[in-house]
């Protein structure tokens, strides 16, 4: 192996992207190689479902003012803008010089939301690394706790008014001193939990990926040198936000006004919808982005604080612009006006446990909503939103015997486009990057039992291009009683169309469907008994449609036919397309007069531009 | 039958490559892939090679016949039977994403339409235990109702057949009686492990595969019985091992990289041996007394160019391969880069007057128009001759000439719609498929954060060593190993392949009350039942190794590490041993570890492997003088005179510089004027570019 001596680092004016473009490339992929490899090993080595399978966790390494240098491939979304907030809110949190506070081997914990963090059950693992004996950055793991305390299992409680009531919170706490792990630290937190071991088993992954990420850095300190990485470390940064102005430049100067809705406050006196507002404005290479338009915080906990809102913001800047390599250049290139004491910023001890259901999403759909007016082909109709639900209780099975706790959100519909074919199901924007959790591993570790898991019929939003489909799980416990508890949005406002296209139908959650203990659950449900094989039954919308659904192309809504995608009935309701089952052929049969009579005054659209034309 | 030849057959999609070594004899045949009826080009090959079949002990054989019908979509109609309310598990996939923030990304569709997705009640649950029966007639419907859509090809991907396949098996049996004929394949019976949308996917691509598979599989050794063929055959899978004929048939999604993991052994054995090989040449600038620890493997054909990243020598292994995003088949498979770009692949400009090179590609029929065998479309392989770099009277395999003519007219007619001269044009071919290659490389490395510039390119296929110095210029790559017969050596790489069998039985019990007796009784029947399936293999007891390990996990957590034994024997204080194992690899694996979390056994392991020994194609270097003549050569510099030299008329130490046609029977080598070469022992040519 030849090591690379490099005697100076690159000087400012000439930088390595322009001396050495490939090195500066490789270097960007190396950092976030190392990231990937965490994430290999928080999935194979966690003991939790959501983080082994469903991949509800993040990792990132940030320089030693906590900029946010390198992500991967896998860093669930909603986490990653957040990453570098915590490591600021750290920092001023200390009130000791960083070298001090932060030493070599010491792996600090961290789950506080109102120190740059998300929720409470997001416990982040921050590890220091040092580059010939100076602070060079840190290294960051951040997992979902199925629990973290509080009295609703899986601590998602829209009756709290308040931090007090969202478990244990974690401000920064040393659980590995100079490589010496602190036993009674990890204890105090999982006496805390529910299902401890499952936790501990997540606590120690956490300390190993970081522990992975610091190794790597020091590995690729001594290939390249130090000075050639901490200035390629700030070039990186350079780079993205060159990029971001770039494509700023590309777009019309001035304001554009969105809002987004959630369906209410779950604590608050009436059932008034709650605005998210943004103002985005262009003028020239730079952006503003001003949310100070949005309601004052709800009494429950949908709201988020600053570093959530934030984290919306820019990963979703990352979905319009997805070549742009993700990092606090992304931050720099817009200016945000964000006061503090809003639905979307709110302090400390505000309730924020719904955060991913509430603000996140739609903050989200701001986004995508402006840039369906400033660039449409970068954007889409509105996608499905979430609903986080928690079934726990006893599980008696022969070798379990424990307490079990099963969190799991669904996918839905990501919405319709302005040049491209129908959208697909996906992962809520939250969770872009995450994964579905298999029923055979669900069924395996917990005692229920699914009856389905399918794309609902009708579901989607209709348009030119139509949303993806929606899903609809549902479960029963198999061994014993329960209890059921749920925090989400969506269930007033289906993901909004664009352009003509439809709205798609909302959200919908329902306990023992048919049977004279129909309940509906709704979107803020804490601990309803639930009885053994008594159905759940949960429906994520679709997404929303784009351009007017009478003129999408016959053949496909025919296509779609064949398929069960939509029904006879939404066919003609829906798209303004009359047909038949004729059996004996095996086929639906167009009704071409009827059809052109409900179709009157509309012209059939183009067809979708084909793969690799956009 | 002792002493027979051992051959190697790879099938790409342009040409056959053969490589047969007896002791000491060898012979190596290219002749043409023949696509309508790949059989016809294996059995070419062996004439080719002058040896008889009925001397043949052992024939290992890549073929490209899986592959080729993924990507021309030819595989067959298939039906997919699942368990009521799943029919969608193969839509919604895992739900990861090409690119996870892309919104303009989609997925390709999945290979069984909606329509073609049967729901049949039935339920297992997580034990196996029947929760509803297995419903008969909605498997009968079904199977007819897909019959008279004239699909005869079923899926069956019933939820916790890994636990108990029964349910499925059931179906399976009652839709061949449904349907006659019918091929079924079952997810519980290719993987005995969870999740659903995995073995559900792997399931389709096997059952979409099969018919072309086996038709091929069972044609081609038919006709090589005929022709009077004796001994085993042999398929290469896309992890680098071998299967009989019987298993690639039934595990045909086993085969996507079939071929292209050939040239990637290939290369791990030049990375091997070259290491050693180099450092006799010590005067040489080119030795290394490092051997070659990071190579990269390129294999350019006719079609298409395959690359894969050898590291400390070995490719890196991946568990599951998807020929299309979000189509895995779990099985395992050498991590490999496959782009259209090869020797055929055809120049062409599009509609903003843009030129492009490939994917599409004329292929050995018609092939370049320098072959005059109807082709009229300017290729890589025309630029070439145009160039210079390719001697028309040099012979190529095959018995095909080339025609510079035809290509200075094929390649004036693409120069023609740029407003280009030919030697414009030419140069231009060359640099766009270069640059191509460069991109797919970087993927493979700068994108996987390592530095290409720190690597050794290994070039082979026809046209491998006529490209690779001007690509390794593009990357900044500055060492190159050619093997002594480039244009076979993926047919050698089908020699360089261990037989490998893996076995395993779930066995779940905490570490502490696992009962030792109970232990060595599973490892003892699976060492017995992997002793049998080597002997079937042929592999004589002496060389048969089994390896033992044992899959531990803390207790609630939901993947397992797999820990090697040193011996199938169980010992007496294995709680203890085990569990300081398991300690060991966790801490090295995943960098902490808990003393206090009790362990626990999920699974018995054992593999079974006959070595392969890696025979080698001798050489011994020529003593005969060597004759060059000169002509000219276009590079981006301007036109140059090159010397020309046959490649086996080089002495072993020989070292030449720049610029240099190196022809041989299977390829042909260009060494640009800033590079140098020389022949080390084994008759690779070691190029190095020079300041």
């Amino acid at each position: 192996m030849s090591l690379r001596v490099v005697d100076t680092a690159p000087t400012e004016s000439v930088g390595l992207r322009q001396q050495d473009p490939i090195l500066f490339q490789v270097l960007n992929s190396a950092f976030s190689s190392i990231v990937d490899e965490m994430s290999a090993l928080t999935m194979r080595a966690a003991f939790s479902l959501v983080v082994s399978e469903g991949g509800d966790y993040s990792g990132t390494i940030s320089n030693r003012h906590g900029d946010l240098i390198a992500s991967g491939v896998r860093d669930l979304a909603a986490h990653l803008g957040t990453h570098p907030f915590t490591i600021k809110g750290m920092l001023d949190w200390i009130g000791t010089a960083p070298e001090e506070y932060f030493r070599p081997g010491d792996v600090v914990l961290i789950n506080d939301p109102y120190i740059g963090g998300t929720h409470h059950n997001d416990m982040r693992a921050v590890m220091p690394f040092y580059f010939d004996g100076s602070l060079a950055g840190f290294v960051q793991n951040s997992m979902h706790w199925t629990d973290i305390g509080g009295h609703v299992p899986g601590t998602f409680d829209s009756n709290s008014r308040s931090s007090y009531g969202e478990g244990l919170a974690v401000p920064p706490i040393h659980v590995v001193r100079e490589g010496v792990f602190q036993p009674e630290v990890s204890n105090l937190i999982l006496r805390n939990v529910r299902m401890a071991d499952t936790a501990r088993g997540d606590l120690l992954t956490s300390i190993g990926a970081v522990r992975l990420g610091e190794q790597r850095l020091q590995a690729l300190a001594r290939r390249y040198g130090t000075e050639m990485i901490l200035a390629a470390m700030d070039e990186f940064i350079e780079y993205s936000e060159d990029l971001l102005r770039a494509e700023f430049a590309k777009l019309p100067d001035g304001p554009v006004t969105v809002e987004s809705l959630l369906d209410c406050d779950p604590a608050g006196d009436s059932d008034e919808p709650l605005s998210c507002h943004m103002v985005l404005t262009v003028h020239g290479d730079r952006a503003t982005m001003d949310f100070s338009g949005s309601d004052p915080p709800a009494k429950g906990a949908v709201n988020s604080t600053r570093s959530v809102t934030l984290s919306a913001a820019v990963v979703t800047m990352k979905m319009i612009f997805p070549h742009i390599p993700m990092n606090q250049g992304v931050f720099r290139a817009i200016d945000f006006v964000l006061p503090p004491g809003l639905l979307v910023s709110v302090e400390f001890p505000a309730p924020v446990s719904g955060c991913a259901a509430g603000v996140y999403p739609a903050v989200c759909d701001l986004v995508l909503k402006a840039f369906m007016h400033l660039a449409p082909e970068r954007s889409m109709s509105g996608p499905t939103g979430l609903i986080n639900t928690i079934t726990a209780g006893w599980d008696p099975r022969p070798g379990y015997d424990r307490e079990f706790v099963m969190y799991l959100w669904l996918e839905g519909g990501w919405g319709g486009r302005a040049q491209r074919k129908d959208n697909a199901t996906a992962m809520t924007t939250f969770a872009t990057t995450a994964m579905n959790q298999p029923v055979e591993l669900q069924e395996r570790l917990f005692p229920v039992l699914f009856d389905c898991y399918r794309m609902e019929t009708d579901s989607a939003g209709a348009g030119w291009s139509r949303g993806g489909l929606g899903v609809t799980r549902r479960w029963y416990l198999t061994h014993g009683d329960g209890v059921l508890s749920d925090l989400g949005d969506g269930e007033k406002f289906g993901p909004w169309g664009f352009a003509g296209g439809a709205d798609a139908r909302p959200n919908k959650f329902t306990y023992a469907p048919g049977t004279d203990d129909e309940v509906n659950v709704g979107m803020f449900c804490t601990n309803l008994p639930i009885s053994k094989g008594e159905m759940l039954d949960c429906f994520q919308p679709g997404g929303g449609g784009y351009g007017q659904p009478f003129t999408r192309r016959i053949e496909h809504v025919l296509d779609d036919l064949r398929d069960g995608y939509i029904s006879l009935e939404g066919a003609q309701r829906d798209y303004g397309v009359v047909a038949t089952h004729d059996a004996g052929a095996d086929d639906f049969i167009l009704d071409a007069t009827a059809t052109a009579a409900l179709r009157t005054g509309y012209e059939e659209g183009p067809e979708f531009p084909t793969e690799g034309s956009s | 039958m002792q002493g027979g030849w051992q051959v190697g057959i790879d099938t790409g999609g342009t040409f056959t490559d053969l490589v047969a070594v007896r002791g000491d004899e060898q012979r190596i045949a290219k002749v043409p892939s023949t696509p309508s009826a790949f059989d016809q080009g294996v059995l070419d090959s062996i004439t080719a090679a002058g040896i008889e079949v009925s001397e043949i002990e052992m024939i290992a054989h890549g073929t490209t016949v899986a592959t080729n019908a993924v990507i021309t979509q030819r595989g067959a109609a298939t039906a997919l039977l699942t368990t009521r309310g799943f029919r969608d598990v193969l839509e919604l996939r895992r739900h990861n994403r090409g690119d996870p923030y892309d919104i303009q990304w989609d997925p390709p569709p999945p290979l069984v339409a909606r329509r073609n997705r049967f729901e049949i009640s039935e339920r297992l649950d997580y034990a196996g235990d029947v929760v509803i029966p297995l419903d008969a007639e909605q498997v009968r419907a079904a199977a007819r109702l897909a019959a008279r859509r004239g699909i005869g090809t079923f899926a069956i991907a019933f939820l916790h057949s890994y636990v108990n396949p029964a349910h499925e098996d059931e179906a399976a049996e009652l839709v061949r009686s449904e349907v006659p004929g019918a091929f079924v394949s079952t997810s519980g019976s290719l993987l005995r492990e969870p999740p659903e949308f995995e073995r559900t996917s792997t399931a389709v691509l096997n059952a979409y595969l099969a018919p072309v598979v086996s038709d091929y599989l069972t044609a081609l050794e038919s006709r090589l019985r005929e022709a009077g063929f004796v001994g085993r055959l042999y398929v290469m899978h896309s992890g680098g091992g071998l299967l009989t004929v019987e298993s690639a048939s039934r595990f045909p999604a086993r085969l996507l990289t079939s071929g292209p993991a050939a040239g990637a052994k290939a290369a791990e054995g030049v990375a091997a041996s070259t290491g050693v090989a180099g450092g006799v040449v010590a005067a040489g600038v080119l030795a290394s007394s490092e051997g070659l620890e990071e190579v990269i493997s390129l294999d350019i054909g006719g079609t298409s160019a395959d690359i894969a990243v050898v590291q400390g020598g070995r490719a890196d292994i991946v568990h599951e391969f998807s020929p299309r995003f979000g189509q895995p088949a779990r099985f395992p498979a050498i991590d490999l880069v496959t782009i259209g770009a090869g020797g055929g692949s055809i120049a062409w400009v599009d509609a903003g007057h843009l030129p492009h090179v490939g994917p599409q590609s004329a292929g050995a029929d018609p092939g370049p128009a320098a072959y005059l065998l109807g082709g009229s479309d300017a290729t890589v392989t025309d630029a070439n001759l145009v160039a210079g770099r390719l001697v028309a009277d040099a012979g190529l395999a095959g018995g095909i000439s080339l025609d510079t003519d035809a290509a200075h007219r094929a390649v004036e007619s693409f120069a023609d719609q740029l407003g280009l001269s030919v030697t414009d044009a030419a140069l231009g071919i060359i640099d766009i498929c270069n640059n191509n290659m460069a991109r797919s490389i970087r993927v493979v490395t700068v994108e996987r954060g390592l530095d290409p510039r720190n690597f050794t390119l290994v070039p082979f296929g026809g046209a491998g060593p006529l490209m690779a110095a001007e690509l390794a210029d593009v990357l900044g790559i500055r060492r190159i190993v050619v093997p002594l017969a480039p244009g076979v050596t993926s047919g050698l790489g089908c020699l360089y392949v261990d037989i490998t069998h893996d076995i395993g039985e779930a066995l779940i019990s905490e570490l502490t009350d696992a009962d030792r007796a109970r232990l060595q009784e599973v490892f003892d029947r699976l060492g017995a039942t992997m002793r049998q399936r080597l002997t079937d293999d042929g592999v004589a007891a002496e060389r048969q190794r089994l390896e033992y390990s044992v899959d531990l996990r803390y207790l609630g957590q939901v993947r397992a590490l797999t820990v090697e034994l040193e011996t199938g024997t169980v010992p007496e204080r294995f709680t203890e041993e085990y569990r300081e194992m398991f300690f060991e690899e966790y801490e090295r694996q995943f960098h902490s570890v808990a003393v206090d979390i009790p362990v626990e056994i999920s699974a018995l392991r054992v593999r079974g492997v006959r070595r392969s020994e890696r025979p080698h194609i001798p050489f011994s270097g020529s003593t005969a003088p060597l004759h060059t003549f000169e002509r000219p050569v276009l590079t981006r510099d301007g036109e140059v005179t090159a010397r020309v030299a046959e490649r086996s008329r080089l002495h072993v130490g020989s070292r030449i510089s720049g610029p240099l046609v190196l022809t041989q029977e299977d390829s042909t080598t260009w060494v640009p004027p800033h590079w140098e070469v020389e022949v080390d022992k084994l008759g690779n040519l070691q190029m190095a570019r020079s300041e």
